[in-house]
């Protein structure tokens, strides 16, 4: 392959991995773009006196079903203050988004965790991160109080106070009896004159025949009754009447921590008053009251119109599409606006009586607001329609009715009619089935559990015979690395034996020379023969291998001379030792019948005391 | 002879045995009796049984101890990581503990490979790989063979293979791990006069750094987070 083909290749190769990079990339975000949730406050260091609002955002598909649950946020009163959600259909594809706000009083000063808040979506659990706040002291200006009071108050000091004047808790309703539907607020009120460590938790009543909405921020301040200046903290909540007859408001339960002296009375006209409520003591004691129980009488409203939409208030009604063109057979997203005071939450969609259009869908998502502590807000409703002829068509006013509460009368509203020009449609037109978001005949899944227990346990042969090996592994690995290096050391050496043959002959000859003898011994006396035939091989072997040539064909007198040649220094003496030991053997070996073994070992001796000298005399 | 047979009965009637204490903790269970059938699992006392370990995890979770069920939850899926319930059932403990086991940025049968094998097994097949290699080597030296070298390279590639595996399993997310019991404070030395650093929740996973007497250091990887931690407030899985 020329260069320039290499260059092609490469290139190819590039952008394969630069495509499925891009593929991970947006995998990833597509996978990331799910549900997101997400907790924000719009303060992080509050005086104790003071409340923050903790915003939770639930935003993907099934957004509209999260439910946050705030029961680990110990360290603060917890009251609702609202919830919007927000649907947007692109392409038919309909994304949705919450937000939870409450307003949040902390219970004691020092720096708090908010932990992270589990929000559940569908079956799912997702998690806020967790958010620092800092509560500092008390954040109020020093009022003075007036000569009034002042007065009332010192002709109060004379009396003795008991601690139930000192610390109470009332409720009450702003009225006695409401239509269905109607706001009550509910308030109720914590008074104390003594000092308190922390704020008080507020644990809310039960209620019957009503459902309850929060109407954060707690008020606080400080207000004279009888000469004596308490600090007060107001909850108020919106009660709805859900049928005529009776409903009950249980009693509220308020818990302080108040200093365990029982003459703990501030005196009022401290102009640190509010700042020594939350001084921390040491030693407090847990003070407990509740409000008496509340009935109210809910009437039933006045016999309603076919059109009335379950709203009670005051509302007005606006109507908007998304396009004013559309092709044949395309959807259209109509947007009914209802806005006002009122019970929002329970507002049911109004009709829509156009017969040029198919409605398909109707989606809804609301905005609660609580201004002034009265609910309201606005209930948007999303028609997903189609035109069913071409032209210029007109959806019809829509027309809602609801009860009028400054009235007490049905009022019915309606929005202005719109013109719409359906073109004709493209490609034969596109088909939506909206039917298929929301399949009918699917299984709807209750709720989800861990898997089952194993009844039976498997066969845990494999890895309790596995936890017993593991204990011998570290000796096994020494053991096999020992084996590697004496395989190492082998090898080296039969390389050396390799490399240089006739050296390693020469260095060995010796040890080899004491072989045979050994062999020689193992053939004694059985083979006496061969055993002698063996020793004389060796010593033939022998001075072969210390000449490096063989010498095995000569004569002795030849070798003799060989040796003179290649080591003129040596013995001529061991020369002759050499000699008589080779004719001792042949002696041995064709005169004698039978072998002594005297005479074999002093042979032996013989031969290895000639060989250990010809050693020195060939290392001179 | 006799001392095989009585070690092999031996191995043959212990999972017996526990499979029988096995059938009354179920019975217990069935019967929504978790105290019960957990004393029973607690009884056998079989740290290296996964199904125990889960069936012990399930009652743990049944008794609304997520923590504890976590920590059984990850001490199964250790020895069995393959096991679809136990896998199943720590990633939705974990979940509701606020931690995420595997990562859904991730395809999971990526993960499905990653865990296949318990660190046990890998280190295992690793050494049975290494003992291949060594003998085949060995062999070798002796006897020159031209097959020997293709099951030489096999050999160092499986065990290669099998080893950078075990290595990259031991510096992962779940390996060296350990589980907060209760909220935890983590301090920047081994003693509690060091500076508070956090305080860690509880049924938090950390990972074990190093180990002092009392006290061990440890991280909190997604945080960022890094001190010592009491040891009676933690378990090491």
């Amino acid at each position: 392959m020329n260069m320039i083909g290499k260059i092609k290749n490469l290139f190819l190769v590039k952008n394969k991995i630069i495509f499925l990079s891009f593929l991970f990339l947006l995998f990833h975000i597509l996978a990331s773009a799910e549900t997101m949730v997400v907790a924000t406050v719009d303060r992080t260091q509050i005086p104790i006196n003071e409340s923050f609002n903790l915003s939770i955002s639930v935003s993907g598909d099934n957004a509209s079903d999260a439910i946050p649950d705030l029961s680990s946020l110990s360290d603060f009163n917890v009251y609702s203050s609202g919830k919007s959600s927000n649907i947007s259909i692109i392409n038919g594809h309909i994304n949705s988004s919450v937000e939870f706000i409450y307003t949040l009083t902390p219970r004691r000063t020092g720096r708090f965790t908010i932990p992270r808040i589990g929000v559940s979506v569908g079956s799912d659990k997702y998690w806020t991160k967790e958010i620092t706040i800092d509560v500092t002291a008390p954040n109020i200006s020093n009022q003075q109080p007036n000569q009034r009071a002042k007065n009332q108050s010192q002709k109060q000091t004379n009396r003795s106070i008991s601690r139930d004047e000192l610390i109470f808790v009332t409720a009450e309703t702003d009225k006695k009896s409401a239509y269905v539907g109607e706001q009550i607020n509910l308030i109720i009120k914590f008074y104390t004159a003594m000092p308190i460590s922390s704020n008080p938790q507020y644990i809310p009543p039960s209620y019957t025949n009503l459902i309850s909405d929060d109407l954060p921020p707690v008020k606080t301040g400080t207000e004279i009754i009888n000469g004596i200046r308490y600090y007060y903290a107001e909850i108020k909540t919106a009660l709805f009447g859900i049928m005529s007859g009776k409903a009950t408001i249980s009693p509220a339960t308020i818990i302080a921590y108040t200093q365990e002296e029982d003459d703990v009375a501030l005196d009022p006209f401290d102009p640190n008053f509010i700042q020594k409520f939350f001084s921390s003591t040491a030693r407090t004691k847990e003070i407990r009251l509740q409000t008496k129980p509340l009935t109210l009488d809910i009437k039933s409203l006045p016999p309603p119109p076919s059109d009335f939409t379950n709203a009670v208030g005051n509302f007005f009604i606006t109507a908007k599409v998304d396009n004013q063109t559309v092709n044949m057979g395309d959807p259209l997203n109509l947007t009914v606006e209802v806005t006002g005071k009122g019970n929002v939450n329970s507002i049911n969609a109004p009709t829509l009586n156009s017969p040029d259009f198919k409605v398909y869908d109707i989606l809804s998502s609301q905005s609660i607001s609580k201004n002034k502590d009265v609910i309201g807000g606005t209930k948007k409703f999303t028609y997903i329609i189609t035109p069913l002829k071409e032209g210029n068509i007109t959806i019809d006013s829509i027309k809602m009715t609801f009860f009028n509460i400054d009235t007490k009368k049905y009022e019915t509203i309606t929005t202005n009619p719109i013109r719409i020009t359906v073109l004709k449609a493209k490609d034969g037109g596109k088909t939506y089935d909206f039917d298929k978001t929301l399949p009918q005949n699917n299984i709807k899944q209750k709720d989800t559990d861990i898997n089952y227990i194993y009844d039976k346990i498997g066969n845990n042969f494999l890895i309790s015979f596995l936890n017993k090996l593991e204990k011998i592994y570290l000796p096994f690995n020494l053991f096999l690395i020992l084996a590697l290096i004496v395989n190492y050391i082998i090898v080296i050496r039969r390389k050396k034996i390799e490399d240089n043959p006739v050296d390693y002959n020469y260095k060995k000859a010796i040890n080899i020379l004491k072989e045979s003898i050994k062999k020689a011994e193992k053939e004694f006396p059985s083979n006496s023969r061969t055993a002698l035939s063996l020793l004389y091989d060796s010593i033939y072997d022998y001075i072969s291998r210390k000449l490096k040539q063989n010498i095995a064909h000569l004569p002795f007198e030849k070798i003799a001379n060989t040796i003179k040649v290649i080591k003129p220094s040596f013995s001529d003496e061991l020369i002759k030792e050499f000699k008589v030991i080779i004719e001792r053997i042949e002696f041995l070996n064709y005169t004698s019948s039978k072998i002594e073994k005297n005479d074999f070992d002093t042979l032996i001796k013989s031969i290895i005391d000639a060989a250990e000298k010809a050693e020195k005399e060939f290392l001179k | 002879m006799k001392k095989i047979t009585i070690f092999l009965l031996i191995f043959y009637m212990i999972p017996q045995l526990n499979a029988s204490v096995n059938d009354d903790a179920s019975s217990y269970y069935k019967a929504q009796n978790y105290d019960k059938a957990l004393e029973i699992y607690k009884n056998i006392n079989d740290d290296t049984n996964p199904y125990i370990l889960y069936n012990m995890a399930n009652c743990y979770y049944k008794l609304n101890d997520k923590t504890n069920a976590m920590i059984y939850y990850l001490k199964a899926f250790n020895l069995k990581p393959r096991d679809k319930n136990i896998r199943e059932n720590l990633i939705t403990v974990a979940k509701q503990n606020g931690e995420t086991i595997f990562s859904e940025d991730i395809p999971q049968f990526l993960y499905r490979i990653y865990y296949f094998f318990s660190d046990l097994e890998l280190k295992t097949i690793s050494e049975l790989f290494f003992f291949l290699l060594v003998l085949l080597i060995i062999i070798n030296t002796h006897k020159k063979d031209d097959k020997l070298h293709g099951y030489i390279i096999l050999s160092v590639l499986i065990f290669g293979i099998f080893f950078i595996f075990y290595i990259m399993r031991k510096n992962s997310y779940l390996s060296n791990i350990a589980v907060t019991i209760y909220e935890t404070e983590l301090y920047s030395g081994p003693d509690k006069t060091f500076n508070s650093l956090a305080i860690i929740p509880k049924g938090k996973i950390i990972k074990v750094i190093s180990d002092d007497e009392n006290y061990l250091e440890v991280g909190v990887p997604k945080d960022n987070i890094k001190g010592w931690v009491e040891k009676n407030t933690i378990v090491k899985i």
